[in-house]
């Protein structure tokens, strides 16, 4: 019999357990008996690198950080938090950007970075088994060679892991043609929040049921944790075709967009880059544009071969109706990658430029993007903060980023002002709080903007589906939820 | 029978106890597991019908639920969009998904000859407004083409055969018709009476399971592994590794979960959305 770290009576108590070093040792040593010791990460320094994700506004430290590598783990692993009432929380590479990895209320984080197999793949059937842990774009990489991929391409895909883009619904660049990750996932093993292993969907998309795997892509690691996959894999494109149009106004750029969307082609992808982007990838990257360059859009158009240049011919001519100062066609495969650079390499480079940068995501109807766009740079004007925007234009999917300095809590304040100020208008406009990062921690006050009291209760209604408690990922998603209001003072830490 | 011209009729309708079969156009009635005994109220949806908004620009429409798809197909042909299903005038209505009722499309979720290519109504469907059993109103999703706001509860509602809340209107989003692909049938007969049998299968199985059906089979697709086959009731075509089928007129064998964890997750989820099996008690099939 396991000696008990909590009674099971005894209200589990992070803020106080949170500060006693000795407790997480003791909590390291229990759960170092079911993993091998060298998968238990204890200790406040590197406790200190898992209290929070990409989005580091909102911080809380765990006890433990365990390394799993087997769904069996997992289950050992939940069901010793379940007796022990300890919350737990998944992570995969911790590149999330709304604090869905954020252990809200310490206890324990399940990391995924050792489930990192490719368990199967078939190629006539086009689908592959993978653990969480798999960097998405290993998938791609392992299925090239039979000319296949795994269509969602999130930024970050060289590092984050296909748990984490089934958690977060990930989407990308190319998800305007090929769908975000919920349509190109066919099954998942999921360990719930009770500890049970559930298969749930299979390699035939389309099964007679109810579509338990469309509510776990994007549960945001909160309907329990998701340890396998099978996942579709999509033919490369035969012929494609990249071109950067360079325009003297975002606005112009931005009323482009929305007239070839309206003309009915769908491009592969369709990026925007404005002028804050493009002054860092100079900085950054040496890149050169025309001189009035003021906006970049980035086209791609792919299929078979023929169609991609007929498409980029139509988009080529809206372009130029909207005065484009430059269309240039990728002429080699060098080249094309080299427009991807300034696409793929933004934000990094604003990373360079500014001591912070928060990355915001919301999406508005394509057709309102020009009006957007001018209240974004009215927002950022107003609050005093400096804003960039790179972002997926073809499915109205905007990305403010903010620069700052996080140490200065006025600047902090200022910023998370501006932010919500933007998410008010995009929802105002018809369009979401979140396109692919997810409401997490970042948005949960603003989910009363979106969705009323009716809606938020259907919600929780087919979250209770596979968590009615308390500690699987807790706090996120559904606001004001019972034992975490009081604790959202404690991640903001100093600058609120 | 009730039919409800608004959501304040819907929502009176939905106060009254008893089980209630939900229905629009009857289209796909005969996939339905029929209800045991003629205990129930049918709640006719066709009269909550008519397009709500329609933004071909931004390729999104919003229509309510008793809307002919018909109707809305014209709508949306008129400003160059469409849903991407096959036109049952010209390739039949089986492998069109068995077109009637907008809430019909979302809530059976049939398998289509554009599956492949296009998607299905999980892929389509933004947002839904739904009345759940105790009557309340509730949306899901939004109107935006991508969106990772909340739990996906329309994806729950799609294909849930009306088992756990109704759907009262639908936010989709269209596909140009001018990048609307042909189907590429395999077999292509033609329409046939009879009880159907649908089944999809992994690609690697196909032939085999098409081959086994033989004169049987009036239309397949290979890109989905999707086969519609005449089948008598008393007939167990083949099955094959993790396939599944749905059929008609073959009454409580219309529909098998298969799976039993599917068929407790199911009860599991019926038992917090509707509780007192109120809506569509018998169309997830009897255990």
């Amino acid at each position: 019999m396991v000696p008990s770290l909590f009674a099971r009576s005894s209200v589990y108590n992070p803020t106080v357990s949170a500060t006693t070093l000795g407790e997480s040792e003791r909590l390291a040593a229990e759960l170092g008996r079911i993993l091998s010791p060298d998968r238990v990460v204890a200790g406040p320094g590197t406790l200190r690198a898992y209290d929070c994700d990409a989005y580091t506004v909102d911080k809380s430290r765990p006890q433990a950080v365990v390394l799993p590598e087997s769904t069996e783990e997992v289950r050992k692993i939940v069901r010793w938090c379940v007796e022990r009432d300890v919350p737990y929380t998944p992570r995969g590479a911790g590149t999330g950007l709304s604090g869905g990895a954020l252990p809200a209320l310490g206890g324990v984080v399940v990391s995924t970075k050792r489930l990192t197999r490719i368990l199967e793949i078939d190629v006539e059937n086009r689908c592959l088994k993978a653990q969480a842990g798999v960097p998405n774009k290993k998938i791609s990489d392992a299925v090239a060679e039979h000319c296949l991929h795994f269509a969602p391409d999130p930024s970050s895909q060289t590092v984050s892991t296909l748990g984490g883009n089934i958690a977060e619904n990930s989407g990308g660049p190319h998800t305007l043609k090929y769908g975000v990750t919920a349509q190109h996932v066919l099954g998942v093993t999921l360990v719930d929040p009770e500890g049970e292993v559930l298969e749930l969907g299979g390699k035939v998309p389309g099964a007679p049921g109810y579509d338990f795997v469309g509510i776990v892509v994007g549960g945001e690691g909160t309907l329990g944790i998701v340890t396998e996959a099978w996942v579709k894999l999509t033919p490369l494109p035969k012929a494609v075709s990249t071109a950067l149009v360079a325009f003297s106004s975002v606005d112009a750029a931005a009323r482009a967009v929305a007239d070839v969307i309206a003309s009915g082609v769908i491009p592969a992808a369709l990026e925007l880059m404005d002028r804050g982007i493009l002054h860092a990838l100079r900085i950054a990257f040496g890149l050169e544009y025309p001189e009035e360059t003021q906006a970049l859009l980035l086209v791609e158009c792919d299929g078979d071969p023929g169609v991609p240049e007929m498409e980029m011919h139509g988009v080529q001519e809206i372009c130029r109706k909207h005065g484009a100062l430059e269309v240039r066609i990728a002429q080699s495969e060098a080249e094309r990658q080299q427009f991807w650079i300034a696409r793929k390499k933004g934000i990094g480079a604003m990373g360079r430029i500014a001591p912070s940068i928060v990355t915001h995501d919301g999406v508005i109807p394509r057709s309102k993007l020009p009006e957007m766009l001018e209240f974004v740079y009215a927002t950022a004007e107003k609050h005093g903060v400096g804003v960039a925007n790179l972002f997926h234009a073809g499915d109205g999917n905007l990305h403010p980023c903010f620069c700052f300095d996080d140490r200065d809590p006025e600047q902090v304040r200022r910023v998370v002002e501006a932010g919500e100020e933007i998410m008010r208008r995009c929802v105002e406009l018809g369009g979401s709080l979140t396109g692919e990062h997810g409401i997490g921690v970042e948005k949960l006050d603003l989910m009363p903007l979106m969705f009323s009291e009716d809606d938020l209760r259907l919600q929780a209604m087919v979250k209770s589906i596979f968590n009615r408690g308390e500690l699987c990922n807790p706090c996120k998603v559904l606001p004001n939820q019972k034992g975490c209001i009081e604790h959202k003072k404690r991640w903001r830490g100093v600058a609120w | 029978m009730v039919r409800p011209v608004d959501v304040g009729e819907l929502r009176e309708a939905l106060s009254r106890d008893g089980p209630i079969l939900i229905q629009g156009s009857g289209s796909k009635a005969d996939f339905l597991v029929p209800y045991p005994n003629d205990d129930f109220e049918v709640l006719d949806m066709t009269s909550i019908a008519g397009i709500v908004e329609l933004e071909p620009d931004d390729q999104v429409v919003a229509v309510r639920a008793g809307t002919q798809l018909s109707e809305l197909q014209a709508a949306l042909g008129e400003r160059g969009q469409c849903l991407p299903l096959p036109d049952p005038a010209e390739f039949g209505r089986s492998v069109a998904g068995y077109p009637g009722t907008v809430g019909g499309l979302v809530a059976m979720r049939m398998p289509h000859a554009l599956e492949a290519q296009c998607g299905g109504p999980r892929d389509w469907v933004l947002g839904l407004t739904v009345a759940l059993a105790d009557g309340t109103l509730a949306k899901c999703g939004g109107k935006a083409v991508k969106n990772v706001a909340g739990y996906d509860a329309h994806k729950l509602m799609t294909g849930a055969r009306g088992t756990l809340g109704v759907i009262v209107e639908a936010v989709f989003r269209t596909t140009p018709i001018r990048s609307l692909p042909s189907p590429r049938l395999s077999i292509r007969r033609g329409d046939v009476e009879g009880p159907y049998w649908v089944q999809r299968t992994l690609r690697s199985d196909f032939d085999a399971a098409v081959g086994g059906l033989g004169e049987a089979v009036f239309a397949a697709d290979p890109e989905s592994s999707t086969l519609w086959a005449v089948v008598s009731p008393e007939q167990e075509p083949a099955r094959y590794p993790g396939d599944w089928a749905i059929r008609s007129g073959c009454g409580v064998r219309n529909l098998a979960l298969g799976d039993k964890l599917m068929s407790r997750l199911v009860e599991h989820a019926k038992d917090i959305f509707d509780a007192a099996r109120k809506l569509n008690p018998s169309a997830m099939g009897a255990e």
